[in-house]
């Protein structure tokens, strides 16, 4: 059931990204030749680059924005809207409504990254020669590999898998603001935004007094270590410290959901 | 013939009646297959439930045959139906006299009427 | 399988101050066609939506073919609101195939033929649709289930006479008949003739069950004419307030 979930879900997300994903690739090539092919000394060249730099860079703001507010509206309207009088009436339970919602709204907004990084790549000059280059700088890296190599590819995946994590929290934080708004009989929008701007409130004094109470906990983990080791422990103490963020806000949003539903 | 219904009895009796009323019409012959519980219900436009029990009261006075898996028939027996006629024939006149007799009217004013109505017609 | 299709216990629900529904008891057994029958308000809805598992009930129980709300009840129910429920982009294709994915008791063929009697082409988009047309796409969602409990709530009201025969109709030739119907509305001479049963909710409490033959043999009179005294009745008490 969970998977049928995701399959809908997936579906309307790529209905709303098929332009835009493709869009910004193909602005990212137009700015690819206007930046570094046209004479940047005439001034219909220069103008010429400056509005195409100016539509990418648009573009990709608009796709965050996009994505932010596709996985706002898929939850609000979705659960809490006149679909809910569909989803929530599907045999299935309500984490599993949330964990769809969830898992879609952290793959479009990293995918999102993706094609940013991928237009940012596409951009910047670059020649077959490069290619060549980089093609052998991976053939070396791939013919030593050894611990030094795997620890920096280890880094990197914490770092991705950090920022998945924060995309988590960041969404969840959203959703238990929506529903603590829905609770209330009157301007449910408003006052999800209150309910947001509280969690946060909430949250910091939390940390403020939760987090000087760790430190027996946390600082001989970091103390005497240095360089990647340090960098290691900090990026996993960083994702747990996420984790439990994401698991209060999905749990208070779970239960919402499932005692306190009140469809208008 | 349309189905229709009064407000003051339950709706499986007017339904007998009716159903009653198109066995003897020939509107449903002798022999004949009645039509699915269910279809009948949706040409009246009524719940199976109360069809079937209006069926069943129409089995239980011989005018209907046969079970509800196998489809029912309407009987075959004349003397059956003939005797359900006159019930009802029997009925008409007896709610006939009942307006007379409000009316202020005995039986003899009653014959002189009914005399003189078959001489008009 | 249970024997009782549903039963409620001391069913109360309160939103705020406002108590919708106060001590609710009640059964519904299989294979009946069930009225639920109250003016706006009584808390018709409310119980429904109980049932269907969109409200958590305050106190009290709620057991459909005897298991609490959850999804194996909703895999049994099949529940008709009292709105639109569906994105617009979507076209009626695209819900049968939610549905099927969904519902293991969602006939599809039989889908496409009410759509082909009730005239809708199931291609076109719902936002290209009129405001009937998605009704009746809903009403073959529902209906095209062959589910244990329907609940439909107030499926003939804010249309005219002859759209509500037609409703009803398609209601009586296509609902599951081992399972049960309960149908919330206040437009009773219009549905009295298809119910088995009537419940009738008053201010959140229920003050008549009973099937309808027996009402009228008891009453002498239509289930419509008795709601009508009833409740009449209760706008005189509820002016003394």
């Amino acid at each position: 059931m969970f998977g049928k979930l995701l399959k809908y879900d997936f579906r309307s997300m790529f209905k709303q990204f098929a332009f835009i994903w493709p869009a910004a690739l193909a602005l990212a090539l137009v700015n690819h030749f206007t930046v570094n092919g046209l004479d940047s000394t005439s001034t219909v060249g220069e103008t010429t680059a400056g509005v195409s730099m100016l539509v990418y860079v648009a573009i990709l703001m608009a796709m965050f924005i996009v994505a932010l507010v596709f996985a706002i509206q898929r939850f609000y309207k979705g659960l809490l809207g006149d679909e809910g009088y569909l989803m929530h009436t599907l045999p299935v339970e309500p984490w599993q409504l949330i964990g769809a919602k969830l898992l879609c709204a952290v793959v479009t907004t990293f995918l999102s990254v993706v094609v940013a990084i991928l237009s940012v790549l596409v951009i910047v000059p670059w020649s077959l020669e490069d290619l060549q280059v980089l093609f052998k700088g991976f053939q070396y890296l791939f013919g030593h590999w050894d611990l030094e190599v795997t620890r920096a590819f280890l880094g990197l995946l914490e770092l991705l898998l950090l920022m998945l994590v924060s995309f988590a929290t960041g969404f969840l934080q959203l959703y238990l603001a929506m529903s603590v708004g829905h609770l209330f009989n009157k301007n449910r929008v408003a006052m999800s935004v209150v309910a947001f701007i509280a969690i946060n409130a909430v949250m910091s004094t939390l940390l403020s007094t939760v987090v000087p109470g760790l430190d027996p906990i946390i600082w001989p983990l970091l103390n005497g270590q240095s360089g990647q080791s340090l960098y290691h422990r900090s990026m996993w103490l960083a994702i747990a410290g996420e984790l439990v963020l994401s698991a209060i806000y999905f749990a208070g949003t779970e239960f919402i959901l499932r005692k306190k539903l009140n469809l208008e | 013939m349309d189905w229709t219904f009064t407000d003051d009895r339950p709706i499986w009796q007017q339904l007998t009646e009716q159903l009653t009323v198109r066995i003897l019409k020939g509107e449903y012959p002798p022999g004949g297959r009645l039509p699915a519980v269910r279809e009948l219900a949706s040409q009246a436009g009524v719940n199976p439930n109360t069809m079937q029990r209006a069926l069943a009261q129409l089995e239980a006075d011989g005018l209907a045959v046969g079970s509800r898996t196998a489809g029912r028939t309407v009987t075959e027996d004349a003397a059956v139906i003939e005797a359900a006629a006159k019930a009802r024939a029997r009925a008409a006149v007896a709610a006939c006299l009942e307006v007379l007799s409000q009316l202020g009217y005995g039986a003899e004013d009653a014959l002189v009427f009914v005399k003189e109505e078959l001489h008009h017609a | 399988m249970h024997e009782q299709l549903v039963t409620c216990t001391a069913l109360t629900k309160r939103y705020g101050g406002k108590t919708a529904l106060k001590g609710v008891n009640l059964e519904l057994g299989r294979g009946r066609i069930v009225g639920l029958l109250g003016p706006n308000g009584s808390g018709k809805t409310t119980l429904i939506k109980i049932l269907c598992g969109l409200l958590q009930p305050t106190e009290g129980a709620v057991l459909v073919d005897g298991q609490g709300v959850g999804p194996y009840t909703k895999s049994i129910i099949s529940y008709l609101p009292d709105r639109m429920y569906f994105a617009d982009w979507m076209r009626a294709t695209d819900l049968f195939d939610l549905f099927a994915d969904f519902y293991q008791d969602f006939d599809r063929t039989k889908a496409m033929n009410m759509c082909a009697s009730l005239g809708v082409t199931p291609s076109d988009r719902l936002k290209s649709m009129s405001k009937g047309t998605k009704e009746k796409v809903q009403l073959v969602l529902v209906m095209a289930r062959k589910a244990q409990l329907y609940l439909l709530d107030e499926p003939i009201a804010g249309v005219d006479p002859a759209a509500r025969e037609f409703i009803l109709g398609t209601i009586l030739t296509n609902y599951n008949e081992e399972g049960t119907v309960l149908i919330s509305t206040h437009l009773i001479s219009d549905i009295e003739k298809v119910l088995d049963e009537a419940v009738f909710l008053k201010e959140g409490q229920i003050t008549l069950h009973d099937t309808v033959d027996s009402i009228r043999e008891r009453e002498g009179k239509s289930v419509d004419a008795l709601f009508r005294e009833i409740f009449r009745a209760q706008n005189y008490e509820g002016g003394a307030f």
